[in-house]
């Protein structure tokens, strides 16, 4: 796994609107993805697209993608992320539940994350770096013979 | 009947040959999962196109030009902006190094207005927004032995969704242009959904171009039903 940068240029001002409040976890939802830089896309544009979007109905977008230009609004190069450390070990991957995520889950969703498990268990240690206490911590209840069975989910 | 308790997703899928079960995972999307599909089997779909299109025949897959990271990010986000929830899944098929590897992609709107209201139990419906299964030789490629087809699987995730959310299976999507006759084909035919007339009206006034395909909710008890084996 590579250092992961964020590839979002944050160097606009995102305003207060309700579109640049919503926008503003792209940054944060693709640098969670846990890769490499994927692209120079800019916040503005990140509002820009976002807009767009929100304005069609779900079956006009739907056409649009469908066709090289129109599916441009999604255009996010990856060309730059390596693959390796993006999957999950089989043992990690739990089973959603059909049922609505609370509103908290909600915004770990809307961030790129995964609603219920921490990336570091989902992806391990390598893309988040516990503090030093907690993994000593982690350490010592790994220890216990209770908790030996434990699995992650 | 409407279904009155709730299923869960499937939990494995029969294999081509129709002889085996195999194992399969639905978890929810991450960035991550989207980024993997985009650098591997997004372009092995891009390079099977390209060869296709290069050779005269028309483009094979309707999700030759999307990016699932995009798709991830930003349409959720979007859909935010119109107060609905979008749901993003993933069906993970195990590789032989012990890893998942995302199979089937999935994004749906939770909520939104269903085609029938006053001739239905409930008003809303689940909009399947977009899916895509990896072509077998890129799993296979990718130390998957026996990838199974998913895409009834992918259909019933839209439609165990909208029973859990209480809008009784009730699932409507349309079928891409770009993917012709043969798309509308396989939600018809394979995956058994009803296609809406052309001409008939969408909620939002406009009409239908007639490859809009649905599932009403007596229809999806049926086709959950159908696939209780899977769960």
């Amino acid at each position: 796994m590579t250092k992961m940068t964020v590839m979002l240029r944050s160097e606009e001002s995102t305003g207060n609107s309700p579109v640049a409040a919503a926008s503003a976890g792209a940054a944060s939802a693709i640098a969670s993805g846990g890769s490499s830089a994927l692209a120079s896309v800019s916040l503005r544009e990140v509002i820009q697209r976002v807009s767009e979007i929100a304005a069609l109905s779900p079956t006009e977008v739907a056409s649009r993608m469908g066709t090289e230009e129109g599916s441009q609004v999604a255009r996010i190069d990856t060309d730059a992320v390596e693959t390796e450390g993006l999957l999950r070990s089989w043992k990690s991957i739990g089973r959603a539940s059909p049922k609505p995520l609370t509103d908290e889950q909600y915004e770990k969703f809307l961030n790129g994350e995964h609603p219920v498990t921490e990336t570091a268990e989902l992806y391990g240690a390598h893309l988040k770096a516990k503090p030093k206490a907690k993994q000593q911590r982690k350490k010592s209840i790994s220890r216990s013979p209770r908790n030996a069975s434990s699995s992650p989910r | 009947m409407p279904p009155e308790v709730s299923a869960g997703y499937a939990q494995r899928a029969m294999n081509k040959a129709e002889t085996a079960w195999v194992e399969i995972k639905i978890d929810y999307m991450t960035v991550a999962d989207a980024l993997y599909w985009d650098r591997t089997i997004q372009a092995d779909i891009v390079a099977d196109g390209i060869r296709e299109m290069m050779a005269g025949r028309p483009m094979p897959r309707a999700d030759l030009y999307w990016t699932w990271t995009g798709l991830r990010v930003l349409f959720p986000l979007a859909q935010r902006l119109n107060r609905r929830r979008c749901r993003a899944l993933s069906v993970f098929v195990e590789n032989d190094l012990g890893q998942g590897v995302p199979a089937g992609m999935v994004l749906l709107i939770e909520q939104y207005p269903w085609l029938f209201p006053l001739q239905a139990p409930a008003t809303e419906s689940t909009f399947l927004w977009f899916i895509a299964s990896a072509p077998r030789e890129s799993l296979i490629k990718r130390g998957v032995e026996d990838p199974p087809p998913l895409g009834r699987i992918l259909i019933d995730t839209a439609l165990v969704t909208s029973s859990a959310l209480g809008h009784e299976g009730q699932m409507w999507l349309h079928a891409a242009p770009a993917g012709g006759a043969r798309l509308i084909g396989f939600y018809v035919n394979t995956c058994k959904l009803r296609q809406l007339g052309q001409g008939a009206q969408l909620p939002n006034g406009i009409g239908s171009d007639g490859r809009h395909c649905y599932a009403s909710a007596v229809l999806a008890t049926r086709l959950i039903d159908e696939l209780q084996l899977t769960r």
